[in-house]
């Protein structure tokens, strides 16, 4: 042991911050009981510590600086030579190499699992984004993950036949083995019962036989309420998308591609339709720009033209969820939604609590 | 003998509210009047015997009183119809009149201690000159006259206070809104009184001399009650009273029995003072009203395109710096006057700003009673007579009681009497939390003052040095400025403050702003705050970032109202985010304000994120543990952190 005694700024009047005025001896200095150790300004008056012990003197203040009543502004050591040099916490050095780095929460982690260097990084401020080398989008906002859903990510790998594959095709398979290779991803399924009325006004299909127009509508109001599942998950982070841009995959003749409804939560029902109907007609004419088919942040695929019972839908990159839609039984006067979901992001509860909101919204359009 | 002036007088004061009800059925008055008909000859018994330069105060019944003290008809008529050439230019109108040594307000008992403050100014400047307010006996009921009452005695001001006690506030007869005797009140705090009344108008005219010679003479305060009656109704249709007696006052008015007795006289005086009337009338009609942009002119703050500088790093407290202005100041300039309470060697105020003041500057510091209306009167009386008065309020949670006579008075002065004077009253008060003090002692009510029409907000904060912003009042404030001090900052030492990684810089203005920001890398999260919260903005900021990845810079302001937000915004377009933290609750405040105005100075679209951090909307409590509860500032990370991760 070698500090054998600590003075603490003492509370003197009303004052909370005391003005050190005066230091009597330089750091290492020998004192002995009774000595004056420094001089302290209240409001009122001025007030000198004495030392209670002899030994040798540590000041942890400066003069003409404040401290806090209740603060230890000296030590006195039994041995000179465990004193440190340094008396301030301030850095007066220039050279950015002995800048002190400030390191964000998520960026110590990454770089505890990762066991990064980051003595080679000339930055005060170091984020995320500085040790693993990502950019970060302006639109997303990062969230932390509870404790207990940090899980390693799987490194699997799929071993595979060396084939000739078309560009298109090479582009989709980046995008969707992404999330599908976390082998996190689940579905689930649910119908939609007593749906079909062919002699009544039923909302749910228009006139064309397509229910995809509502069920658009609903999805984009619905996730408002299911951040979850209009995020992705990257580093350890949940990044949740701000906007709802929803995805419509489209794939009639000329291979498959995703309108984006760019906020598609402030549309209307009306507006939802003209946006689907715009989306074919342009798909079909093959103008659809680069802005309409990126930036989806939640995907809708309808395969009911082709008469499919139920289907596993793959979640998109950079996403969190799809939604399904199969076709109509028309005998058993149902059909299936099926919603397939990135576990490292939400969980089945969420999942199912989402499309049983989402069968009860669309039974609210018909009209027996 | 009353001279036959004086009738004549009379007659042109009664032939003038007649003309002002006329003016009113056909439309060409823009508002209502009060008139004094049957109570003439009380504002000619006093005004005849003032001195020139003498001042009278005068209240919403005051077109006699204007008369009788400045004969200025002209200027009260087109004043009425709202002309530019009318006394005040059309602003003030019936109630609000200035002219020379002439001021009348519409405020009830409000006007007293403004007088008293002229009065007090006369002592000061030893010029012999008395100062006379007239109030009514509804404005007994006001708690403020019974301040002044105790301050006029207490200050030996010479003020002659007549109360013309006509029986009815309004419509109520004083028999339902009066206890106890109305000259016992004035008696209780030492004030001599005189008492007369307007049908025996011979004695009324020696009690009124008398009166005023005793007030010059003795430089004492004097209270003289009138006893009147207003034949008229209070205002125009709401005279409920009974006819016989409105009839008896009728036969009894000194003008109408000279009527009957000197017929032949009466009708030419009649036919000269109409005469006078109908030609003013005639040529105000003609005149313009005030052009808008004459009424606006000078309102506009110019903006501040700041020049920065390295913050200044003093080994003083706040409270020694305030101190020191005071000190240096009144040595220089003997028109500043420290007023409040407690302010008195050795105390020298609960914070001790006045500290040896009053020792070295006895004639220059006031230690008043506690009466804060009664003592932002005065100090607004002084600023009005050319005086530079500091009034310290104990707490801001007591400025409630001052407000009155900032927003109904010192306001109001340079606007409503058409910019022929200037009130440079400074209110300094200290506000904040975090003592225990508990729901009235801890209280920061900055959002309740700022937004005063011509009322300068200041706020100041550890990190400038206050004696520039001090200074910067002294120097070039000309209207009602009321600063905000912060009990924990006036411990501090001023400019200590140091962040690894920040650079620290204040703008080179009178009301600086500080800058706190980090170095050599572009921040994203702007931070605005201000007063003593902002040291504690300031200490997590590195913490900010930790947490959240969002890089702060701090911006400090000085002036609260107006707002100036040229830096916050060139910021904010850079960082799109923007966080401000108060320490007052956060409904309606602060925060709000300067978000709205960023938002409509950038555009939404330059934005992606706005939060507010304040106090909860409850009254603050004692206990440690609930107190920082309620308040934001030991808490400022957690909140920043759950805002930026809603």
């Amino acid at each position: 042991m070698s500090v054998v005694h600590e003075i603490i700024a003492p509370k003197e009047n009303a004052d909370d911050a005391l003005l050190v005025r005066k230091l009597y001896f330089k750091n290492k200095d020998k004192v002995l009981k009774h000595d004056e150790l420094l001089d302290l300004e209240t409001s009122k008056i001025v007030i000198t510590l004495d030392s209670d012990v002899e030994g040798y003197v540590e000041y942890l203040v400066r003069p003409g600086t404040s401290v806090w009543v209740g603060e230890v502004i000296i030590r006195i050591h039994d041995n000179p030579d465990s004193i440190g040099e340094k008396v301030s916490s301030t850095t007066q050095s220039g050279d950015a190499s002995l800048i002190p780095k400030v390191i964000s929460r998520n960026a110590q982690k990454y770089i505890q699992k990762n066991n990064i260097d980051i003595s080679s990084l000339q930055k005060s401020f170091i984020k995320l984004s500085d040790v693993t080398g990502k950019t970060s989008d302006k639109s997303i906002k990062t969230r932390k993950l509870p404790d207990n859903a940090i899980l390693a990510s799987l490194n699997s790998e799929t071993e595979v036949k060396e084939i000739s594959l078309s560009l298109a095709k090479k582009t989709e398979i980046a995008a969707l083995s992404n999330i599908q290779n976390s082998g996190l991803v689940s579905t689930i399924f649910y119908n939609v019962d007593d749906c079909y009325f062919p002699d009544s006004e039923n909302l749910i299909f228009n006139s064309t036989g397509s229910s995809l127009p509502i069920i658009s509508y609903e999805v984009a109001q619905l996730l408002k309420s299911y951040p979850m599942l209009n995020s992705y998950y990257e580093d350890d982070m949940v990044m949740e998308y701000v906007n709802i841009n929803l995805g419509i995959a489209l794939d009639i003749d000329d291979g498959l591609q995703v309108y984006t409804i760019k906020n598609c939560d402030d549309l209307d029902f009306k507006l939802v339709k003209i946006e689907i109907s715009q989306a074919i007609y342009s798909y079909l004419r093959k103008n659809l720009t680069r802005e309409q088919v990126t930036g989806s942040t939640f995907t809708i695929t309808d395969l009911s033209s082709l008469g499919v019972d139920r289907f596993i839908p793959l979640i998109n990159y950079k996403q969190s969820a799809i939604l399904g839609v199969s076709a109509l039984d028309k005998k058993l006067n149902r059909f299936t939604l099926s919603l397939s979901f990135d576990h490292r992001v939400t969980e089945g509860k969420v999942a199912s609590n989402f499309l049983s909101e989402l069968t009860e919204n669309l039974k609210n359009h018909i009209v027996k | 003998m009353v001279l036959d002036k004086f009738y004549k007088q009379a007659l042109l004061i009664r032939r003038t509210e007649d003309t002002f009800l006329e003016l009113f059925s056909q439309g060409k008055m823009n508002g209502t009047v009060h008139t004094c008909n049957g109570q003439e000859f009380s504002a000619i018994a006093f005004s005849n015997a003032l001195k020139q330069g003498d001042f009278v105060y005068s209240n919403h019944r005051c077109h006699g009183h204007y008369i009788a003290h400045t004969n200025d008809v002209e200027g009260l008529i087109s004043e009425l119809m709202g002309k530019n050439s009318g006394t005040c230019g059309g602003i003030g109108s019936s109630q609000h009149l200035c002219n020379e040594d002439f001021y009348s307000n519409g405020i009830q008992g409000g006007i007293l201690p403004v007088a008293a403050g002229m009065a007090c100014a006369n002592k000061f400047k030893k010029n012999d000159q008395i100062g006379l307010v007239f109030i009514g006996d509804g404005t007994l009921g006001q708690g403020v006259v019974y301040e002044t009452f105790n301050l006029v005695s207490l200050l030996g001001l010479p003020l002659l206070i007549v109360c013309e006690d006509n029986g009815y506030a309004q419509s109520t007869s004083q028999k339902n809104n009066l206890a106890g005797n109305i000259l016992a009140r004035a008696e209780a705090f030492g004030i001599k009184t005189f008492h007369s009344n307007t049908w025996d108008i011979e004695k009324l005219f020696d009690n009124a001399k008398e009166s005023i010679e005793y007030v010059r003479e003795d430089c004492k305060p004097a209270f003289h009650l009138v006893n009147t009656y207003r034949l008229n109704h209070h205002s125009k249709s709401d005279d409920n009273r009974c006819e016989n007696e409105v009839n008896d006052f009728v036969k009894k008015d000194p003008l109408n029995i000279y009527k009957n007795n000197h017929k032949a006289s009466f009708e030419k005086m009649l036919l000269s003072v109409d005469s006078r009337i109908s030609k003013i009338v005639e040529s105000s009609d003609r005149e313009k009203e005030q052009a808008p942009s004459d009424y606006v002119k000078d309102t506009a703050e110019a903006e501040n395109y700041h020049n920065f500088i390295p913050l200044e790093m003093l080994a003083e407290r706040v409270v020694n710096r305030i101190n020191y202005f005071f000190d240096v100041t009144i040595n220089q300039d003997k028109s500043v006057i420290f007023l409040g309470e407690d302010v008195l060697s050795p105390y020298g105020g609960a914070f001790k700003v006045a500290k040896n003041l009053s020792e070295k500057y006895p004639e220059n510091v006031i230690s008043t009673p506690i009466s804060e209306q009664a003592i932002t009167g005065l100090s607004n009386g002084l600023a009005l007579s050319g005086f530079k008065p500091y009034l310290e309020i104990m707490f801001g949670d007591f400025i409630t009681l001052s407000m009155d006579q900032i927003i109904n008075h010192a306001s109001k002065f340079h606007h409503m009497y058409n910019k022929k004077v200037e009130c440079p009253i400074v209110i300094r008060t200290p506000m904040g939390g975090g003592r225990g003090y508990g729901p009235t002692h801890s209280q920061t009510l900055d959002k309740i003052l700022a937004g005063i029409d011509n009322v300068k907000l200041i706020a100041l904060n550890s990190f400038v040095d206050p004696y520039i912003i001090y200074k910067e009042i002294y120097n070039n404030e000309k209207h009602p400025v009321i600063v905000v001090e912060n009990k924990i900052d006036y411990g501090k030492v001023v400019g200590e403050k140091e962040l690894q990684n920040y650079s620290l810089v204040r703008s080179s203005e009178g009301y600086p702003l500080v800058k706190c920001s980090p170095i050599s890398i572009e921040p994203t999260l702007t931070i605005v705050s201000y007063g003593g919260i902002a040291s504690e903005v300031f200490e997590v900021l590195i913490d900010v970032f930790v947490e959240t990845e969002l890089l702060p810079e701090l911006i400090v302001l000085s002036k609260i109202c107006p707002l100036d937000l040229h830096a916050v915004c060139e910021s904010v377009e850079k960082t799109r985010n923007i966080i401000v933290v108060e320490e007052g609750s956060l409904e309606f405040g602060i925060g709000a304000e300067i978000i709205s105005s960023v938002l409509e100075m950038i555009g939404t679209n330059n934005i992606d994120m706005v939060h507010r951090i304040g106090a909860l909307p409850v009254p603050i409590p004692s206990s440690r543990t609930l107190e920082e509860y309620v308040l934001p500032n030991k808490s400022i990370l957690e909140k920043i952190v759950r805002k930026v991760n809603i």
